[in-house]
């Protein structure tokens, strides 16, 4: 297929204007001038004129659905909804420890490409991260699940290393966090919801920085909420800010509204703000924090609400609302395909046929239309000005919008 | 009954004092003055609310304020029904609305409810199913309680403008003091907050309109009101104090101590009262201790606010 006329955005290849995009073979097989003559063969072109075409996004933190119940979320319908968001590709957090558990969810026929995150521990001590790595899992996590000592997590950044299996961690000093509801300020101290301190996480990032400098291995920190931490990143320790951070303020806890309780909470404007800076600069990843809910789970009082919130099919739409092409590509594609050792994250000729496409097109989130089955966002009825609408995985179209006519060219 | 009920609006729900202004507390004062009044006959009874009924739902402990509805309603010839539910942590919510929804069907016309979890009585309004009076939720509102001392105060004193309250203790944790700040504020008194930083943090200032200062002599120095928040034991386990002898001798209220700072005045509880933790037990018996009209006065506000209520309900319903 050839993609033609789109914005190509590609900063690891320095690319960034409009170009037709050949795909064969589940590969990049050329990327011309629009309107250069094409390489030998048949081409089913797509018109992606005005449309923003960039490297399949990989999504860096998304639960692994349980399933059971036809109402809860399952990889299959997971899978659904990440492909109408635009993703390619999910690292999904298991949380199992089970080698049996990683290779049944990596052998997943599903559309969009599922890579497995282990649990890091098992039984107080360390998970075989060997035999998980070699089962498939692409990390190793202690998300979700209990909190791990300080010295586990530096016994699984050590072994980690030696197994090339890189470790994510809780960015939440669990003691720290104690039982708080809401960011600590004046808006959670109005409401009555105890406080989470800005300080809990700064301190889990300091003492798993500090961890990774002093055992090596290789660090990601799953979600921030706040800027204080982000001194503490460089090469060897990476992070994710969800997009429900980089456009929203605790303010949306206004009228107790539970789709906005999110782990970690939402904090205040300088964050926001502090966040969204440092994803422009390149310093940290872009996660939708993917955790759906079911209703039962979000009624009652806030106290009582889980976290979490729908967030694969709204987190690269949302996250376009702040970025520039370019520094999208490099929070949700090419940074965390270099970090992790994934396929994708470039369209360079060879390159894995993993191609998202947005349209500028505003749209209004609504949490009756989403696919995933937790249907709960805190941006319900926000209108975002761009929408995935085409999503392209080993070259096989796994979503393709409706309302869009991709008139053959 | 033929109070002085003009003047105000419809009363919907009464989940806390958010966007109330002077006016409207006052308003609703007044209405509370015609119904002490009526509790100072010798039968305290009219029939204004007769027929009605009031779910009184107490997922807390609660004698004084549940009390202080049963009388309310009593004395507008309302029937109160007692529930004092058990939580289940599960479910807390869900079975928070299934009890309205049964509550209506059996014939309440309101209900007045207490929930540990703060929001709740803002998500049972939500729902719809009855007008709803918060008779406190978790850390964050008691409506009822700061009317009555909003009252107690105004006659005490004949005024709130301008006038300068102090709230002493557990701010973090007390729902009293959140809507004592927020009704003082709107009538116009200067609101410090006062206690050992962990229970005082310096949000508290900009979350309630208030100063913070948490020395205690300056704090309470010129102040026309001095308000004493009980100071949970639970607060010591948690590390937020480090034990009772240690908060009294930065924040006790002793009588010897407030005649030598505030002599003038007044002191209000919201109690029950830790002797001898936030308060010395002699304090209570001074002059300037509003502690025995608190209760009055929240049978009276209880009853306006009930009233403003039900009257409400009954009109659009007719």
């Amino acid at each position: 297929m050839v993609l033609r006329g789109g914005h190509l955005c590609d900063p690891v290849q320095g690319w960034d204007g409009p170009a037709d995009l050949y795909l064969r073979d589940g590969r990049v097989a050329a990327v011309l001038a629009p309107g250069a003559p094409p390489p030998a063969g048949q081409w089913r072109g797509w018109d992606a004129s005005g449309f923003l075409v960039v490297p399949g996004p990989i999504d860096t933190l998304c639960a692994c659905p349980a399933g059971g119940d036809p109402w809860r979320e399952d990889l299959d319908s997971l899978s659904g909804a990440a492909a109408a968001g635009g993703y390619t590709a999910l690292m999904v957090h298991t949380g199992s420890a089970d080698p049996d558990r990683i290779g049944a969810v990596r052998g997943r026929a599903a559309g969009v490409r599922l890579h497995p995150v282990a649990a890091l521990q098992r039984d107080g001590g360390l998970a075989d991260l060997g035999l998980l790595q070699r089962a498939g899992a692409v990390a190793a996590s202690d998300w979700p699940g209990q909190p791990v000592s300080p010295r586990l997590l530096r016994q699984a950044l050590e072994y980690g290393a030696g197994v090339g299996l890189p470790v994510v961690a809780v960015a939440q000093d669990a003691e720290l966090a104690g039982e708080g509801l809401a960011h600590e300020g004046p808006l959670a101290f109005a409401l009555g919801l105890r406080g989470i301190p800005a300080c809990a996480e700064e301190v889990a990032v300091a003492r798993a920085a500090a961890l990774q400098r002093s055992g090596g291995g290789r660090l990601h920190l799953a979600a921030l909420s706040s800027s204080a931490g982000l001194e503490w990143l460089g090469a060897e320790v990476t992070a994710a800010v969800s997009a429900h951070h980089l456009l929203l303020t605790d303010a949306a806890l206004r009228g107790y509204d539970t789709a906005a309780k999110l782990a970690p909470p939402l904090r205040g404007e300088a964050d926001r703000a502090g966040l969204v800076a440092a994803v422009r600069a390149g310093l940290l990843f872009l996660a939708s924090d993917h955790r759906p809910t079911a209703p039962e789970e979000k009624d009652g009082t806030f106290e009582a609400a889980a976290c979490g919130a729908s967030a694969v099919e709204t987190a690269l739409a949302a996250a376009l609302e702040v970025l520039d092409p370019a520094a999208f590509v490099r929070a949700c594609a090419s940074g965390p395909a270099a970090a992790f050792g994934l396929p994708g994250g470039t369209l360079g000729v060879g390159a894995p046929a993993d191609v998202a496409v947005f349209a500028p097109r505003s749209w209004r989130v609504d949490w009756a239309e989403l696919r995933s089955r937790g249907r709960c966002t805190p941006l319900a009825g926000r209108r975002l000005a761009h929408r995935a609408v085409l999503t392209v995985v080993a070259g096989r179209v796994v979503y393709a919008d409706a309302q869009t006519a991709f008139t053959e060219a | 009954m033929t109070a002085a009920v003009g003047g105000w609006t419809a009363l919907q729900h009464l989940c806390d004092l958010d966007g109330w202004t002077a006016s409207d507390l006052e308003g609703l004062l007044d209405t509370a003055e015609s119904m002490a009044e009526i509790l100072r006959r010798p039968i305290p009874r009219v029939p204004a609310l007769r027929g009605r009924t009031v779910l009184l739902l107490f997922y807390e402990a609660s004698t004084r304020t549940r009390h202080s509805f049963e009388l309310a309603c009593k004395a507008l010839g309302a029937d109160s029904l007692s529930l004092a539910a058990a939580t289940s942590s599960a479910a807390k919510g869900e079975s928070l609305l299934d009890t309205l929804r049964t509550a209506r069907t059996l014939g309440a016309d309101a209900v007045a409810m207490r929930h540990p979890d703060s929001g709740a009585a803002a998500l049972a309004a939500a729902a719809g199913l009855l007008p709803v009076i918060n008779a406190g939720d978790g850390a964050h509102a008691h409506p009822t309680q700061a009317l009555a001392d909003l009252f107690a105060v105004r006659r005490r004193l004949g005024r709130l403008a301008d006038l300068r309250l102090t709230i002493v203790g557990d701010v973090l944790h007390s729902r009293v003091a959140r809507s004592a700040a927020q009704g003082f504020r709107a009538c116009g008194a200067l609101v410090t907050l006062c206690g050992p930083p962990p229970l005082v943090p310096p949000h508290a200032g900009p979350a309630l309109g208030a100063r913070v200062e948490h020395d205690l002599a300056r704090a309470v120095t010129g102040a026309d009101v001095v308000m004493a928040l009980r100071v949970q034991r639970e607060r010591q386990e948690q590390g937020l104090v480090p034990g009772a002898a240690d908060y009294r001798a930065g924040w006790g209220l002793d009588a010897q101590r407030l005649q030598s700072l505030c002599p003038q005045a007044l002191v209000l509880h919201p109690g029950p009262v830790n002797r001898g933790v936030e308060l010395s037990p002699e304090v209570l018996d001074l002059p300037q201790a509003v502690v025995g009209e608190q209760v009055t006065a929240g049978v009276a506000v209880r009853m306006a606010v009930l009233y403003r209520i039900l009257e409400s309900e009954g009109a659009e319903g007719a």
